[in-house]
């Protein structure tokens, strides 16, 4: 028994015929799933060396062990601290010091605790600064723009929500970073046309320029459109740009590609109009809940041959204009009418002659459309790839067999909330290419049909059966078994699933998102199998399965070591689970309501183990027992408490669903 | 003695504000026929202030400091109102024209209801300080000038009011409204740091004095700087931005169809222009040389000869005369191809004076701008140091749009971040003293103090700045919750400018509460 060993060992690793070029070929292929890497750089020691050395891309999860990655992976080049909610200006300049050459782009957007200091030595160490994502970041001003203007490589910036930036940060950034491609000045309140104006001056590479939400004016827009090399322009929002502002614009932008005026309220036709002159390359309008979609709309949009998507979403929709859109040269691929007002069959039927291209098509709550529209748009939108229509309430049964037999190229269907039954869902099973499948309070359906989309379906990824009463465990075992590449599923409030359901689940071992809130017979034994074989789960949501306890807890907390969000409220964990999961060290979110096992002492000890929390959602009643210094704790750590005041709820259907649903079919 | 002069001077302001202003603010000047065009409207405005400033007395002697700055600024078109009264007269002419067009018959109503309302409310108030005078008789003179800072305070918070309300009407509040407030904050400024150091009532009257002759002779010598444009009122202390040369833009006189003069350069430069036949002495106006000239004997003294001299000649066709500048090759010689010619003499002097020769005034200030027409440095000087806009290479500016512009022009100049990072959070001090002051306000009158002024430009800036929710910010609500009874309309200035002119004014306010707040607010008025 003892030669074979020592021979082993005497043998040299049987990896090092491998030279580095060829392992680093290897690594090259495993692509980004960290879970690979993971196991690759855990096969010898020299596969360890490798991958530290070849790994690009970093995204602690905690920033005070940061210090200890910076020798171990020392050519960092892209690093993401969203992860870590606390950052301050000493870890930013241990960051800019450690990869100094190698970093080419940080995120920092969920990062707080740092000032301009730290940006200051980060962007003087790290000339090679290509991207910084400084979103979210309220509290950083001018000084810090100045700072960040000394990046003089820099091509994408974020700063979105930096709401006390003014345009003097923002003028110091335009002439500070010439190179600028990626622009986002999402939200930034206290930039007006002079600082926007001054950057699209300055800054003549710009590629993509998002200024929603700003006070801007046409004065700044006349500057933009001169950019040679534009071609995302996203003014969502913008109140203060109307018609008349937009009418004296006396240059056009060739090159842009997609406008985005969504809640643009004072821009009409003509606005939109004076802005698209001339912009021959544009591919993409997205004119959101926006001006009413009119004869006048149509026809000035009539031109742009190029056009290829355009989204409608919430807007006043008139058949004639939608009449007009069908006689346009150009052939869209992509059209939104998501909670249009006005959208009927009549409209519908001027579309599907000329849409002969379409791929994606979203009628959301378009509440008129009948049988008719979903007969016009299966005979010509043949290659659709994705449909969603939620809440169409008045197409029939018969309508979605027609879908399923027609559109065999769908990969997203979303039929959320409609009358399909078994056979629609037979019809569906067609779509072989289907990844994701949402069929919420649909209560026609029964397991015979989920049985069908298990057999032929396997590229499913993403399934919801959010209420769907019909569906027992016979269905979800369909399911588990013919779609192995299942990642998310959504079982909420079926009364009919047991544990069955779970123990077949478990076998989709990429499975991440789990809810089966509200599913009263399952118990701990369904979760524990869950535990042990889908160890990348990643979100649980068992609220309200009173049958959970303790047991489930502890394999979850060995097993699921993935696991960041989780919502325990009302189950029957204790004190014990709690703690035994706040071991989980990628743990970021926990909601924890009317846990009745649960002190204060045991909530306190779980928090201040738990070291990743970023929110945790508590009862009212626990912030007077919680000792006092935790709160400043956990918030100096980056987490935030979210305080509830709701009444326990002791029955499953407090708002009446099932009553609700069991009248539908006789008022139809 | 001092509390004699004191009590006078109570019933002074009691009855100016309780009966002349409402007057002025409610009749509506039917008789005054609108000579005042657009320009004027706005250029009077300012003037306005000190009009009512000065008859008013005591309380108001502070503006003297303002009334020169108001003075300078505004330019006079005609270059002819050197007498107050005729001042008086333009301005309510410039009142009437605002009304004319533009304007909201309810919203002013509002406004004027409301101005009322405090007026009474102050003259309340006066009553009761007259009314306790005798019990206070003993008490030391802090007490007087405590009150009568109360009722300063509140006066300049109603004149705000009235200014704003004539500014509404303008035809562009963009322009007028920033120019406007400004002033109001410099009102309000120097009266917290004057009056308790001011030495008691008599030498009150003294000041006074001072700034009404002052004032005076300021307007006479910067009216002369006759020029249009509403963009004057900025652009004063930018002396690139020639205002003469502004002016002449819109004009096209088709050749010939005026006479060109053309002055020698020593003609220009020479400090007088207007000399004594008898004594030789230089004057820079005809009207001083006439005032001198009684000196010369009782023929000289008779109304025909004190009287203007181009009186009689304006009934006859006047030949219009355009002139031209004596240095070749410039814009403004006749020889130019692109002749533009210049207006009036005086154009023709600054504009010599700034183009052709050196900057000789250097700013004791700054000690880096320089000026060639003396004017011109005692405007900058006002503005010297309260410029906020900085760029990298040093220049500062009074607009962010000019600094804006300057960068945008400049390779290499990046806009500089004020030493004092504190805006964020001085905004927010500011939302805080914003929601007091409208507390006074609203409570009792007592410390309306801060200026109604002061308070919405703290609600601007507050919508601006401090609102995290985009949402609420640019719903009303906002002001509405900061408001005062009935005075929704009150004209808002917009944002743009918002920012630069209302920090300045907030300043002044602040300054004001620090250093009269403290004490008077304890004192109340038990």
């Amino acid at each position: 028994m003892k030669e074979p060993r020592t021979s082993i060992t005497k043998m040299a690793n049987p990896f090092d015929i491998l030279t580095e070029e060829i392992i680093l070929a290897i690594l090259d292929h495993v692509g980004d799933d960290p879970f690979s890497k993971r196991s690759f750089s855990s096969v010898c020691k020299s596969f360890y060396y490798i991958e530290s050395r070849h790994r690009r891309g970093l995204k602690p999860l905690r920033s005070d062990l940061l210090s200890r990655t910076f020798h171990r992976y020392p050519s960092i080049s892209h690093l993401d601290l969203s992860l870590c909610p606390f950052v301050d200006d000493n870890a930013l300049k241990a960051v800019s010091l450690a990869w100094n050459t190698t970093l080419r782009s940080i995120n920092l957007s969920r990062s707080r605790a740092f000032s301009s200091i730290g940006l200051s030595s980060l962007v003087g160490n790290c000339v090679g600064l290509v991207e910084i994502d400084l979103s979210n970041r309220t509290e950083l001003t001018d000084s810090a723009a100045k700072a960040i203007a000394e990046a003089k490589s820099l091509e994408r910036l974020s700063l979105s929500r930096c709401k006390s930036i003014t345009d003097i940060g923002i003028g110091c950034v335009a002439v500070g970073c010439k190179k600028l491609k990626f622009v986002s000045l999402r939200w930034c309140l206290r930039v007006t046309d002079l600082g926007v104006g001054l950057i699209a001056m300055k800054c003549k590479e710009i590629r993509s320029l998002d200024l929603s939400y700003l006070l801007i004016t046409e004065k700044c827009l006349s500057h933009i459109l001169k950019l040679q090399h534009l071609e995302d322009l996203v003014l969502e929002g913008c109140h203060s740009l109307d018609d008349e502002g937009l009418a004296t614009l006396n240059y056009s932008s060739k090159s842009i590609k997609m406008i985005n005026l969504s809640h643009c309220q004072n821009v009409s036709h003509i606005g939109l109009s004076s802005l698209t002159n001339g912009a021959e390359s544009l591919k993409q309008l997205i004119l959101a809940y926006g001006p009413a979609v009119t004869t006048d709309l149509a026809k000035c949009l009539h031109n742009f041959s190029g056009l290829r998507s355009i989204k409608l979403d919430g807007c006043l929709v008139r058949s004639s204009g939608i009449k007009v859109i069908g006689q346009w040269q150009s052939s869209l691929e992509e059209l939104s009418f998501s909670k249009c007002k006005g959208l009927t069959d009549e409209c519908l039927s001027f579309l599907p002659q000329t849409l002969k291209q379409l791929r994606k098509l979203d009628i959301t709550c378009c509440r008129n459309i009948t049988d008719a529209s979903i007969d016009s748009i299966t005979k010509s939108c043949t290659s659709l790839t994705s449909l969603k229509m939620e809440s169409c309430s008045l197409v029939s049964k018969d309508a979605f067999v027609l879908i399923g037999q027609c559109c065999q190229l769908l990969e997203e269907l979303d039929v959320t909330d409609n009358e399909v039954d078994n056979e629609g869902l037979k019809a569906f099973s067609r779509c072989s290419k289907l990844r994701s499948l949402k069929l919420g309070i649909c209560l026609n359906i029964a397991d015979d049909g989920l049985v069908n989309i298990g057999n032929d379906c396997s590229k499913l990824k993403e399934i919801d059966l959010y209420r769907c009463s019909g569906i027992t465990d016979r269905g979800i075992a369909a399911i588990a078994r013919g779609c192995p590449a299942l990642e998310m599923i959504n079982i909420a409030y079926n009364k009919k699933i047991t544990d069955l359901s779970l123990t077949s689940l478990a076998r989709c071992s990429s499975l991440k998102v789990l809810e089966i809130r509200g599913c009263l017979c399952v118990s701990s034994v369904g979760l524990k199998a869950i535990a042990r074989e889908c160890r990348k789960l990643a979100v649980l949501d068992i609220k309200k399965c009173f049958n959970v306890n303790d047991d489930a807890m502890l394999p979850l907390a060995q097993f699921s070591q993935n696991l960041e969000q989780i919502n325990l409220s009302y189950c029957s964990v204790t004190d014990v689970g709690l703690l035994s999961l706040a071991r989980i060290n990628r743990l970021r979110t926990m909601t924890l309501l009317h846990l009745t096992g649960l002190t204060p002492n045991g909530l306190a000890a779980a928090l201040f183990t738990c070291g990743s929390l970023t929110k945790v959602k508590l009862h009212t009643s626990f912030k007077p027992l919680l000792p006092q210094n935790i709160f400043k704790y956990m918030e100096a750590r980056g987490c935030v408490f979210h305080w509830r005041d709701k009444a326990f709820q002791v029955e499953i259907d407090p708002k009446g669903w099932q009553l609700q649903l069991e009248r539908r079919p006789e008022a139809s | 003695m001092d509390q004699k002069e004191g009590l006078c001077a109570a019933n002074w302001a009691n009855s100016s504000s309780g009966n002349e202003l409402p007057q002025q603010i409610s009749s509506d000047h039917p008789s005054y026929s609108s000579f005042g065009s657009q320009q004027h409207q706005q250029k009077w405005e300012e003037p306005s202030i000190l009009d009512y400033g000065i008859p008013m007395e005591p309380p108001f002697r502070e503006f003297d400091q303002p009334s020169k700055i108001q003075a300078s600024i505004p330019p006079n078109p005609n270059n002819q109102a050197k007498i107050l009264d005729q001042e008086d007269v333009r301005m309510h002419d410039a009142l009437q024209a605002n009304r004319i067009q533009n304007w909201d018959p309810s919203a002013m109503l509002n406004n004027l209801s409301f101005l009322e309302q405090k007026i009474h409310q102050l003259q309340d108030l006066v009553h009761l300080i007259v009314g306790r005078r005798g019990g206070v008789l003993g008490r030391p003179d802090e007490l007087v000038a405590q009150q009568q800072q109360l009722i300063t305070a509140d006066l300049t918070s109603i004149i705000a009011q009235l200014i704003s309300t004539a500014g509404s009407l303008l035809p562009s509040v963009k322009n007028t409204l920033p120019a406007a407030m400004p002033s109001i904050g410099q009102l309000s400024q120097p009266g917290g740091i004057n009056l308790p150091t001011g030495p008691g009532m008599n030498g009150g009257v003294q000041p006074l004095n001072n700034g009404g002759r002052e004032y005076f002779e300021q307007s006479n010598q910067t009216d002369f700087t006759a020029k249009h444009g509403a963009e004057q009122n900025y652009n004063m202390e930018e002396h690139e931005s020639k205002d003469e040369e502004d002016a002449e833009e819109g004009e096209h006189l088709p050749p010939g169809t005026y006479e060109i003069l053309q002055l020698e350069k020593e003609e220009i430069l020479a400090p007088h222009t207007h000399f004594c036949a008898i004594c030789g002495k230089g004057f820079k106006r005809d009207a001083n040389l006439r005032m001198h000239m009684r000196g010369h004997g009782d023929e000289y003294k008779t109304a025909a000869a004190l009287a203007k001299p181009n009186k009689e000649s304006s009934s006859e066709p006047m030949v219009i005369k355009r002139y031209s500048c004596p240095y070749a090759g410039c814009k403004r010689n006749k020889d130019h191809k692109k002749f533009q010619p210049l207006k009036t003499i005086l154009c023709v002097k600054n504009h010599y004076k700034r183009t052709h020769c050196d900057k000789s005034y250097t700013c004791s200030r700054c000690h880096t701008k320089k000026f060639s027409v003396i004017a011109d440095l005692k405007t900058h000087e006002k503005h010297c140091g309260k410029d906020k806009w900085l760029c990298s290479c040093g220049t500062t500016f009074s607009r962010k749009d000019k600094l804006f512009g300057h960068i945008a022009l400049f390779q290499g100049h990046t806009p500089a971040i004020p030493l004092d990072e504190t805006r964020g959070s001085a905004g927010q001090a500011d939302h805080v003293t914003g929601i007091e002051a409208t507390n006074i306000v609203t409570s009792n009158f007592n410390f309306g103090s801060n200026s109604l002024g002061g308070n919405i430009a703290l609600n601007i800036i507050d919508a601006k700045g401090s609102v995290d929710d985009p949402i609420t910010c640019f719903s009303p609500l906002n002001f509405e919750t900061c408001n005062f009874g009935g005075f929704h309309e009150f004209p808002r200035p917009p944002f743009e400018d918002s920012e630069s002119s209302f920090s300045f004014l907030l300043s002044g306010s602040c300054n004001y509460s620090q250093k009269t707040g403290g004490e008077s607010s304890s004192n109340d008025l038990e």
